[in-house]
């Protein structure tokens, strides 16, 4: 089910009456989860239940013996990597094991980062396994960060999914429900009136290939919005769906493209996929134990550059996915060497660079391959065309298309003052029934409009 | 109890009330400026009831088409998509254009039509001359037959082109009259125009006065054109979308399946229903142009000539259409044909679909132009010979 469409606010209308009506939210939102993902089919459904059954079992095993952990990881890598990088590998490799479209297991990115992660904090003693299955299948099935994410840590949701299922039934999701409205209302705003808007244009363009320069940068320039939208506008909607019922999910993003380094721009950006790559790979590469301490730095910036390169490869199988987080990972390294030696640029240089550079390295993420991705970065920076798009012409002219690029970047940083505490608590001040009605109804209004030709979320492929 | 309900629901109307106010703003700020080509909206609505041909667009309605490629279009004062103009055109000669959504090409602001490029075209040549949209998306060949003698000859036209699909004639359901015109077999064994939509409820309701304040409301209040265009898409819409479209611009197929059926209607008279249609249609038409010396040139599309190993049927079939349609009295064009000359055969794709679809749909602004180009020299010639 996708949360842009209107099955999926009927399906939400029934959830909740069931959520208020039975003392038992738990198995409610349990059944609403396992309902949610069934459409999905059977193959993706089969596989989600064995891995999380299969990491069920090997919890207590995990926590008694540190050993059994690689078994899971096994599993889990095993499993992503057969369904999502089996093609791309044996390619890579020169054999021709694989043919066919790969269809990637519905949210199997996700589940398979959560549940590893989960098991890894259980094996450091960081958290403490579920004993009874159904409270492990909320952890990962959950509805609101299912598909893709937000990726929720044992220590923020494993207590709020044991609540869910004690005697008292939690409470909180009066309080919370205006605001999480709130949140599903400004998702699908950024999802439907914006992403989904800019999306015709991005595709044009990056399908026929940029004439010239200009359109070669404003392509680059909307997929950037496209692309934040469509994912904030996701983890905003998934952070309303938990506030309605109580649940406090983690943001993902804080308004990056307003960061002044590259290293400020990943700590906002899909902020829980950074900080599950920081803790279960940056760190245990970087802390690595070397026979010379004079490696330590270059050991730091390695680790980073290897982080960074399989960020991109879970991304998507593909080199430019590859090349793209190799990058990112070369900036950053590159950033914080310049802040160890040389004075700070001016903020609005520093600004310009981080997301200039970031507009063009998304490229290698929107680009059908590598080859493609860089003839359109050849066209960026003048080395002809590559293609037949140019700047659509019809019905608006240069200024305004330009005035409309700018004022994505404004609504950008006006959307960091719309989710301030300020705003929050004077929302929460005037929640209540009136609010709430008229949040849902302006909900229903943009769900009205018929998406029938279809532009699933961006993340909901990986 | 009942008191705290009703006001808790009378809150909650207003929230409602409040958020539809605020979205029906929304939409009219977006429609007002340069944001409705980006935006979304919910898509104008130009269909209404007629009693000749079952509906038809309706007079000075205006907003954005959506599907395939926006446009902002206007209706023309006489319900037709076209410029606004006078019934009468006093000696300066007029031509019309019948056919379906191609000839309609909703898909692109009105100047850039094809009718109204031939229009433009020829208006150098002959000052004055009108050439007149009659295109409506649907329009099978009873529907064209319907509408050349109801609204096309309230126009007084000096020449009719009617742009045919030929395999309309085979397409089933052809003889269902209960939503549009259709031609059915009558007491003496012929086809004839049919009416039988006039006894829908569906009808009945569009021609009612709650069928007028339907329309007023489409015509005013977007969050209802909103409503209706979720009518139509449907509720659970989403829950099957439609796959992606995989356009390979350029490519196009030459099976001789298509020319074959054709044959068998055009050549060898079967199967026998389509060919008593198309004796109906040719045989309406005829009598038309002989009643109100009217010259017809019927433009076909639909025979693929962009295949040089069908040539031979090609030109088998074309010169049996040719024939039928000569003997009737009528004029013939192989429409595919002069715009295959124009823009050569790797040209013909690229005047279909918009952006990553390009090859794959109705007439691109280009698609129209070449179009325009084929119709002022189709309507210039038969215009000179008068």
């Amino acid at each position: 089910m996708s949360y842009d469409s209107l099955y999926f606010a009927f399906f939400l209308v029934v959830v909740w009456l069931a959520y208020e009506s039975l003392a038992c939210p738990g198995w409610v939102l349990l059944t609403a989860s396992i309902a949610f993902y069934a459409p999905a089919g059977p193959r993706d459904s089969i596989l989600a239940a064995i891995v999380i059954l299969a990491n069920y079992l090997l919890q207590v095993p995990v926590q008694r013996d540190r050993r059994w952990l690689y078994l899971v990881l096994v599993l889990n890598f095993g499993c992503l990597a057969y369904f999502k990088y089996r093609v791309f590998l044996a390619t890579t490799a020169g054999l021709n094991l694989f043919t066919g479209d790969v269809v990637i297991p519905l949210g199997i990115s996700f589940y398979v980062f959560q549940l590893s992660a989960f098991l890894i904090d259980i094996s450091r003693g960081r958290a403490q396994p579920f004993l009874s299955l159904p409270r492990f299948a909320l952890f990962k099935l959950f509805f609101g960060q299912l598909v893709a994410g937000p990726i929720m840590r044992w220590r923020k949701f494993g207590p709020q999914v044991n609540r869910m299922f004690d005697s008292k039934p939690p409470r909180r999701g009066h309080r919370l429900a205006g605001l999480g409205l709130g949140l599903c209302l400004l998702g699908l705003t950024k999802k439907i009136a914006l992403a989904d808007s800019l999306a015709p244009f991005v595709d044009t363009i990056f399908h026929d290939g940029p004439r010239e320069a200009i359109a070669a940068w404003l392509g680059a320039w909307l997929f950037a919005f496209q692309i934040y939208f469509d994912f904030s506008g996701y983890s905003d909607i998934a952070l309303g769906l938990g506030l309605i019922f109580g649940i406090v999910l983690s943001p993902n993003f804080y308004t990056p493209f307003c960061a002044t380094d590259i290293q400020q721009l990943w700590q906002r950006w899909h902020m829980t996929l950074t900080a599950f790559l920081r803790d279960y790979l940056f760190l245990p590469l970087s802390n690595i134990r070397l026979p010379a301490r004079r490696f330590r730095v270059a050991q730091h910036f390695a680790a980073m550059v290897v982080t960074m390169a399989l960020c991109g490869l879970w991304h998507g199988a593909g080199w430019n996915f590859i090349v793209w987080g190799t990058l990112q990972g070369l900036a950053i390294v590159f950033a914080t060497a310049w802040a160890r030696n040389l004075p700070s640029p001016p903020v609005a240089l520093s600004w310009a660079a981080t997301f200039g550079f970031f507009l063009v390295t998304l490229v290698f993420f929107r680009a059908a391959d590598l080859g493609s991705a860089l003839g359109y970065i050849g066209t960026l920076f003048g080395l002809g065309g590559v293609g037949s798009a140019g700047v659509p012409g019809d019905g608006a002219g240069g200024l305004l298309i330009a005035v409309g690029c700018l004022a994505l970047l404004a609504l950008h940083w006006l959307e960091a003052r719309l989710i301030s505490r300020r705003a929050v608590r004077l929302l929460l001040r005037l929640d209540g029934l009136f609010l709430r009605a008229a949040f849902a109804a302006t909900a229903l209004w943009l769900l009205m409009l018929p998406k029938v030709q279809g532009n699933p979320f961006i993340y909901f492929r990986f | 109890m009942w008191r705290v309900a009703l006001q808790k629901t009378a809150i909650m109307l207003a929230g409602v009330a409040v958020a539809t106010l605020t979205v029906e703003l929304g939409f009219r700020i977006i429609l007002a400026t340069p944001l409705r080509w980006v935006l979304p909206l919910p898509a104008v609505a130009v269909y209404g009831p007629d009693a000749d041909t079952g509906f038809r667009h309706r007079a000075n309605v205006s907003g954005l088409w959506l599907t395939e490629h926006r446009a902002f279009i206007r209706t023309s004062n006489l319900g037709l998509r076209d410029r606004d103009r006078d019934m009468a055109h006093g000696d300066t000669p007029r031509a019309i254009v019948i056919g379906d959504s191609f000839i309609e090409a909703l898909q692109v602001e009105g100047p850039d039509t094809g009718v109204a490029v031939a229009e433009s075209i020829l208006a150098r040549e002959i000052p004055g001359v009108e050439v007149v949209n009659l295109g409506l998306s649907g329009a099978r060949p009873a529907i064209e037959v319907a509408r050349l003698q109801s609204q096309g000859l309230a126009l007084t036209p000096t020449v009719a082109v009617i742009v045919l699909r030929v395999d309309e004639f085979l397409a089933p359901g052809r003889s269902d009259d209960s939503e549009y015109t259709a031609y059915r077999r009558g007491d003496n064994g012929q086809f004839h125009l049919s009416y039988g939509f006039r006894e829908s409820g569906g009808y009945r309701f569009r021609t009612s006065l709650w069928g007028g304040i339907f329309y007023w409301l489409l015509d005013h209040v977007q969050v209802f054109r909103l409503l209706n265009d979720r009518k139509n898409a449907g509720l659970l819409a989403e829950w099957s979308p439609e796959p992606p479209v995989r356009v390979q611009a350029g490519a196009w197929d030459c099976s001789s399946a298509v020319l074959d059926s054709q044959a068998s209607l055009w050549i060898d008279g079967g199967p026998s229903e389509a060919r008593a249609l198309l004796r109906a249609f040719i045989r309406d038409l005829a009598a038309i142009g002989h009643a109100n010396r009217l010259p017809i040139i019927i433009a076909t599309t639909g025979i693929e000539a962009r295949c040089p190993a069908l040539e031979p049927k090609r030109a088998a079939l074309v010169g049996a259409i040719r024939g039928s349609l000569e003997d009737a009295g009528l004029q013939f064009v192989d429409l595919d044909k002069r715009i295959l000359t124009k823009v050569g055969a790797d040209g013909v794709a690229r005047l279909h679909g918009f952006g990553a679809r390009l090859g794959l749909g109705h007439l691109n602004v280009e698609g129209n132009r070449i179009y325009g180009e084929v119709l002022a020299e189709i309507i210039g010639g038969t215009l000179r010979r008068h």
